[in-house]
């Protein structure tokens, strides 16, 4: 994937989070502390098998579960990256 | 609009959507016209012709800005018309038109989507080209160019596009749609995925292309089921 291809990509899933927003209003549904529990130790490498599956049909179809997901993912990249710049 | 000795007779609503009325009252369906016309209802036939064909014909006039293409448009109109009823031989053996009509848009824009998508081919082929140069024509613009421009400017091909991603990313693998927002949506590394994942790196790059392939194939695929006569490439898509 080249760069221009990698911006078309983001234009897409953008317009199709938006519009599935605009549709369902799926992130106005908080979610539970269990799913939270699950989505850590998914991003921890610690979720059985198992489980991992029906995490991803939610995190499929929840925004707000799939932004934590990728914010917790993101701030390892970050501590890492601080990590190996002192 | 007159009744006449038939029950049943078209209205066209303050949303473009034709439906059907009857002495009982109104029918909510907009198949029914389609129903009703394939059994052979003369009378809804015949305000095809009256409706239907003046609406695509004025569709046509706002896109030709030469008279060749009118007079084609014009051609294509009554060629639409008249295949809805079985003038052209289908695939799987279905002859009409019609058949392929699912109600889901009003059935003038349905029509008149089909019948401009038939007029784009003739700009893009051949034989536009040939009988251009035969006549000496000079145009600035060429209908060619504009038939490509207006693939993804005009709101109801866009709005049928915009439907078929939305169609192809929610039959997406879980999995694969997931790691695609990741990647692209967050920008999280493939390797932090892979090793969330338990896989290595390459794994979910397969993953992603793979998601990306299906994306592309499935939204085509919609979009060759909604409009069989639509001549779009991915590329369409992604300019709209």
């Amino acid at each position: 994937v080249n760069p221009s291809e990698a911006d078309e990509i983001r234009a897409i899933l953008r317009f199709i989070e938006s519009s599935e927003r605009e549709v369902s209003g799926r992130s106005q549904f908080a979610l539970s502390t269990e799913n939270q529990d699950l989505i850590r130790l998914l991003a921890e490498a610690r979720l059985p098998a198992d489980k991992k599956k029906e995490l991803m049909i939610l995190l499929a179809s929840n925004s707000q579960a799939l932004e934590m997901l990728a914010a917790i993912l993101q701030s390892d990249e970050k501590a890492v990256s601080g990590d190996t710049s002192l | 609009m007159k009744s006449g000795p038939s029950l049943f007779l078209l209205e066209c609503g303050g949303s473009g959507a034709y439906r059907y009325t009857s002495e009982m009252g109104p029918m909510t369906s907009e198949k029914q016209p389609k129903e009703e016309s394939l059994a052979g209802d003369h009378e809804a036939e015949s305000l095809f012709d009256s409706d239907l064909k003046p609406f695509i014909e004025a569709v046509f006039w706002k896109r030709c800005s030469d008279e060749r293409s009118r007079q084609k448009a014009s051609d294509i109109a009554a060629d639409v018309i008249s295949d809805c009823f079985g003038a052209t031989v289908r695939p799987r053996g279905d002859d009409r038109l019609l058949n392929l009509y699912n109600g889901r848009v009003p059935l003038k824009q349905w029509l008149a989507t089909a019948a401009i998508s038939r007029l784009k081919n003739w700009w893009r082929s051949g034989q536009w080209r040939f009988e251009q140069q035969a006549e000496e024509l000079e145009t600035v613009n060429s209908p060619t160019d504009f038939a490509a421009e207006s693939v993804t400017q005009d709101p109801e091909i866009a709005v049928l596009l915009a439907d078929a991603l939305r169609w192809a990313f929610l039959h997406l693998e879980p999995q694969k749609a997931v790691f695609l927002r990741l990647a692209y949506l967050y920008d999280v590394r493939r390797e932090r995925i892979a090793r969330m994942w338990g896989c290595h790196p390459s794994t979910i790059g397969r993953e992603i292309t793979i998601g990306l392939m299906t994306l592309r194939a499935r939204t085509l695929e919609y979009l060759r089921r909604a409009d069989p006569f639509l001549e779009i490439e991915w590329q369409d898509c992604l300019e709209v």
